[in-house]
């Protein structure tokens, strides 16, 4: 498959000289849906945000589309918009998502942004609201909405603008298992529709299901494997040294039981 | 394995309660009580009344048409009748007498009564004297009428005013203000009523948090250091929010230039309401200028 996106060493340090990202190569193909694990502050916010030209590489090179992403780059308007047309993301932090009065609004803003007729934005806002099942609560502020439904508005504003590419940054944290079995459900959908996706996250459950290729990151902000799903988290020991499984112990028979802890598989305990 | 002294169970016995209640707790009540309050708007102009259903920017103009007819009116009657125009609106859309009369209506009229006092006396406007008091002065009829003019039409201000504010979500409001020219101004003061509510949240668990972890209260001088850092974390969340939104904007494809999807919806109900306006702001008129003009109040 084609790659979409391509960082060549890329490495991001923040302003404070605190390393966000360390010396990163990596590929991101077409319709694929490649999954970032790592544990907090591996460095998952930090990829996504040089993947969607919300940050640029202190070292390296990051392209996307056959095209170097710089800041200058960005500044060229026909660039920037049919950039942001072909790449959504999704931040963490649902506060800093929503900032518009109502949901419908939400929606709207990202094809009003790119130029959308009036009619095709109302088009794809009423979609959004009837595929996301907010109809009900479209004039509503977004905020005021519970985490799970704030979240549906966040995906719809990006999926308002039907891009080639999500970039998903924890899209399930702390949210119920009703609300991730719908997102599993959605990302089905849209790996249908040929989308790429770019989920960052820590939860293995979400990434043994929605992976075709996962990227770990360690604790030193660095790639420590890539591979298939099921080579990736049937490595305990790998998953172990990244910080994402724990150490379980429990006692059994009177004697003291110690194995790394993952809800992935199941496990027999010796009696 | 967790330190010994975790397991010693040397609790001190409960302490009776002393009843204290800091600046900061309730500048923090107060804050939250102005959230409630905005959320409690947001419910009066949720309920299905006549206003309720209007345009936003018709009862927008509407009551800045009325706001500006009152400061012609001179004559309390003219003003009452145009308050009571105000006051039976909003009966019609389901908002309660006690609602519109909240203490918070009663403030401004309040104050402009206070600074209105002098004015009454003899000395400031002179005339038929209505109460005699010490050294001379009194109360005279014109200052009376003219204090009583002024806190009137701050009275009605304010119910018209009400008018908008409970009957209209705050969202309208801004979008009614939409156009292509208050665009930047409105998504600044869309983005400024959404964020006020993040911080004050955030304030508030730091407030409780901190109280939660209190075993003996802070003086003054430890509770203002308290604040300060308070404020300081506040700013600092506040600019890493403003980072985080610009950021979510920029991906969404802005550009520094907000385009926004104008909704607007006009019809036979927000003709009619025009009329009654225009109908009630000219019946006012009428009374003030060609039969209480030539009276003395």
């Amino acid at each position: 498959m084609t790659p979409i996106f391509a960082l060549e060493n890329a490495c991001y340090r923040y302003p404070d000289g605190r390393l966000g990202l360390a010396e990163t190569t990596l590929e991101v193909r077409e319709r694929e849906s490649l999954v970032v694990l790592g544990a907090n502050a591996s460095g998952k916010s930090t990829l996504l945000g040089l993947l969607g030209g919300l940050i640029f590489p202190t070292g390296g090179r990051v392209s996307a589309f056959g095209a170097e992403l710089t800041e200058a780059a960005l500044e060229d308007g026909e660039f920037a918009r049919s950039f942001r047309q072909r790449v959504a993301v999704l931040l963490q932090d649902t506060d800093a998502m929503l900032f518009n009065s109502t949901v419908y609004d939400e929606i709207a803003f990202g094809p009003l942004q790119l130029d959308l007729p009036g009619d095709e934005v109302r088009r794809r806002v009423e979609d959004m609201l009837d595929l996301l099942g907010l109809r009900a609560v479209a004039d509503q502020p977004p905020h005021r909405l519970s985490g799970g439904e704030q979240r549906k508005v966040a995906l719809g504003a990006i999926l308002a603008v039907s891009p080639q590419v999500l970039l998903l940054d924890e899209p399930t944290s702390g949210l119920d298992p009703r609300f991730q079995r719908w997102f599993v459900e959605l990302v089905i959908e849209l790996r249908r529709a040929g989308k790429a996706l770019v989920t960052a996250t820590h939860d293995l459950h979400i990434a043994d299901v929605i992976a075709d290729r996962v990227v770990v990151l360690d604790e030193q902000h660095r790639i420590a494997a890539e591979g298939r799903p099921h080579d990736i988290l049937t490595d305990l020991d790998l998953l172990l040294s990244v910080n994402l499984v724990h150490e379980h112990a429990h006692v059994h028979d009177g004697q003291l039981h110690i194995h790394p802890h993952t809800h992935l598989h199941e496990h027999e305990h010796a009696g | 394995m967790l330190p010994e002294w975790i397991s010693e169970q040397t609790h001190p016995r409960p302490a009776p309660i002393r009843r204290r209640s800091g600046h900061l707790s309730r500048s923090l009540r107060d804050m939250a009580r102005v959230m409630e309050d905005a959320i409690f708007c947001e419910q009066s102009a949720r309920r299905p009344g006549f206003l309720q259903r209007l345009d936003a920017r018709v009862k927008l103009l509407s009551v800045l048409a009325l706001a500006v007819g009152a400061t012609f009116l001179h004559h309390l009657p003219s003003l009452l009748m145009l308050g009571a125009f105000a006051i039976a609106a909003l009966l019609v859309s389901r908002v309660s007498l006690r609602t519109v009369f909240s203490p918070s209506w009663w403030v401004m009229p309040a104050l402009f009564a206070l600074v209105a006092v002098p004015s009454v006396l003899s000395v400031f406007v002179p005339g038929e004297a209505l109460i005699r008091l010490p050294w001379g002065l009194s109360v005279t009829r014109q200052g009376a009428a003219s204090a009583a003019v002024l806190v009137t039409r701050i009275a009605v201000g304010m119910t018209l005013a009400l008018m908008l504010a409970l009957t209209t979500r705050w969202q309208e409001v801004l979008r009614a203000a939409y156009t292509s020219v208050t665009a930047p101004f409105v998504l600044v003061a869309t983005m400024m009523y959404r964020y006020v509510f993040v911080l004050l949240r955030v304030a508030e668990n730091m407030h409780l948090a901190r109280r939660a972890r209190t075993i003996v209260p802070l003086d003054a001088a430890q509770e203002r250091r308290w604040v300060g850092g308070r404020v300081g974390a506040l700013f600092l969340r506040s600019r890493r929010l403003s980072e985080q939104v610009y950021s979510a904007m920029l991906a969404r494809g802005y550009r520094g230039e907000p385009k926004v999807l104008v909704r607007h919806e006009l019809g036979v109900k927000e003709a009619a309401w025009v009329l009654l306006c225009a109908a009630a702001l000219a019946g006012a008129l009428v009374l003030d200028r060609a039969v209480l003009g030539g009276m003395r109040w």
